[in-house]
């Protein structure tokens, strides 16, 4: 008995490891020009913004809440920030960040203070978001100004790394550190465990719950304000379906949805594996449709992983 | 002998039920006292009043001496009253460490305040030291507390009450779940622990295991304080037993 759960444990801790050098392995003898330094360049720069997205939401997730409006909150920032950069570019970088700030906050107060579900509170936000969003703009995309200062943020390379990809690495290292080595990180992990419990501690669950979707919020304005900065435009429709591949690679990666548990350098593991896999897909000219079962499929099979080890 | 806590005059009405009616408390130094009685006697209510859950109608909480205003939970940890009810409040996949800690955690280094650097291996090393002081057995402290067992994780639970709480110790129903061989650990840690704060209350149904531990039983009946029982000096266990049944049924027992 105990040596089978032990099993049980490594096997679930590493199963995404090895599957992913598995998957590497599998892919650098079928897929052509996988491995080549230019294709994997391209992986990490298309897996930078959910990348950031995902690393964000891992926070949510440990503490027990879900944010399913971050991919309307990248169409509303995107069309925020090429909106205001006709007046400053100061403007253009401040505005999303907070009202991605103040939407993250609404979240969580309602989420908190009226004890209504996240998964109800962020599904209406997602709506929300994204008519308000539909009705700005009056359904069209917002060109920005050519040859701004502020193209420069998300485009080019620092160093012959893709900026983006730069972004990433930092976010993900300072979330790292947040969550894993910080005071306020293992307090996130009591309140995804035990709500109650951590205020019977004197942790203050309430407060340190609504900060978790702000840092989602902030973080998917940041990931729009990359993305509108390189493609220096802004479609109203931008980021749909990131909280799907966003939560998809929180999932894989190993953290749980009942909260409490979980790690950001798998999360990572997680975008990165979902990102090689969409690649070699695109690389094989496969169907479009094919890619989303295949990323449905690993989410519920992730999910029901986690049901069944749960109490392992 | 002083009393660490007392309570005068207590009346809590919840609507039109009377929950607790002028009722006295009260815990001498290094005593432990059982609160007894039937369910519905009010006993859960006396606790949550001096934890701060409930405040009273009626009455006031005398802490060494001092009158005190208990008005919500922290108050009450601020006091140095520490509460373990039934479902322990443990965070179930976090280490033992980790549980005793929580809220709390070392910090090292400059950066104060919530974004403080965990200082994991003093935390680790603390809680061993707490652990082991109190006799128990765990075998990975680093593993997950659901893993271990009732009576291990009772053993938590009190370890992080007595490190941070220093005066009153309440314990509602500790031995409720936990099988013969269990309570029996339990009690001795209990005996063991009561060196470390200034008093201990235990809720409990089982009255042997209340004759096993304290020195001395209230019994509360129906909201009512029937008495107040020695049971140190007691050799008679029957007899002391029968006394206790019918203070808390009200039925003379032969």
């Amino acid at each position: 008995m105990q040596s089978g759960y032990k099993v049980k444990k490594f096997f679930s801790s590493q199963i995404l490891l090895y599957s992913f050098i598995l998957l590497l392995i599998l892919l650098s003898v079928f897929v052509p020009a996988f491995f080549s330094a230019r294709n994997i360049l391209n992986i990490l720069r298309q897996a930078s913004t959910i990348g950031i997205i995902a690393c964000a939401m891992t926070i949510v997730l440990i503490g027990g809440s879900v944010d399913l409006s971050v991919g309307s909150v990248v169409g509303l920032s995107g069309v925020l920030a090429i909106s205001y950069l006709y007046r400053s570019l100061w403007l253009a970088i401040l505005i999303p960040l907070l009202v991605a700030g103040l939407i993250g906050f609404l979240n969580g107060i309602i989420t908190v203070k009226f004890k209504v579900d996240s998964v109800i509170v962020t599904l209406g936000s997602l709506a929300i978001i994204r008519g308000v969003t539909l009705l700005y703009t009056g359904g069209k995309m917002v060109d920005g100004i050519l040859g701004s200062p502020y193209m420069l943020i998300g485009s080019g390379d620092f160093f012959g790394i893709p900026k983006p990809v730069v972004y990433f690495f930092f976010v993900a290292l300072l979330l790292s550190l947040l969550l894993h080595k910080t005071k306020f990180g293992r307090q996130i992990f009591c309140i995804g465990s035990n709500f109650e419990a951590s205020r019977t501690v004197g942790i203050s669950a309430e407060r340190l719950k609504v900060i978790t979707f702000v840092i989602s919020a902030v973080f998917a304005a940041f990931s729009a304000i990359l993305i509108s900065s390189r493609l220096n435009t802004a479609s109203p429709l931008e980021g749909t379906g990131y909280e799907f591949d966003a939560i998809t690679a929180v999932i894989v990666g190993g953290t749980s949805l009942f909260g409490g548990r979980g790690s950001l350098p798998k999360t990572i593991l997680g975008v990165l594996f979902l990102a090689s896999l969409n690649n070699a897909m695109i690389l094989l000219n496969l169907n479009f449709s094919f890619e989303y079962m295949v990323k449905a499929f690993l989410l519920a099979l992730f999910v029901y992983l986690d049901i069944r080890l749960k109490d392992i | 002998m002083e009393k660490v806590l007392e309570l005068k005059h207590i009346t809590k009405k919840f609507g039109g039920v009377v929950a607790l009616d002028d009722v006295d408390f009260e815990l001498y130094e290094n005593e432990i006292v059982g609160l007894v009685g039937d369910n519905g006697a009010g006993k859960s209510t006396l606790i949550k009043i001096i934890s701060g859950v409930y405040i009273p109608d009626v009455g006031e909480i005398y802490l060494e001496g001092k009158k005190v205003e208990i008005h919500d939970p922290k108050d009450a940890i601020r006091l140095g009253i520490e509460t373990i009810y039934q479902d322990l409040a443990l965070f179930d996949n976090l280490s033992a460490s980790a549980n005793i800690f929580a809220g709390r955690e070392i910090t090292i280094g400059k950066i104060g305040g919530i974004l403080g650097w965990l200082d994991q291996k003093k935390m680790d090393k603390e809680a061993k030291l707490l652990i082991e002081n109190f006799g128990i057995e765990i075998r990975n402290p680093k593993e997950e507390v659901r893993r271990l067992s009732g009576g291990q994780r009772q053993s938590v639970a009190i370890s992080r009450s007595i490190k941070w709480g220093n005066k009153v110790l309440i314990m509602d129903e500790p031995t409720a779940a936990l099988g013969v061989k269990e309570s029996g650990k339990l009690l001795d840690l209990i005996r063991r622990v009561i060196g470390n704060v200034k008093g201990i209350v235990i809720i409990s149904h089982n009255i042997e295991h209340v004759i096993g531990i304290a020195n001395r039983a209230i019994v509360l009946r129906r909201g009512q304080r029937v008495g107040s029982v020695q049971i140190a000096n007691r050799g008679d266990s029957d007899d002391l037993h029968r006394e206790l049944v019918s203070m808390i049924t009200g039925l003379r027992h032969t």
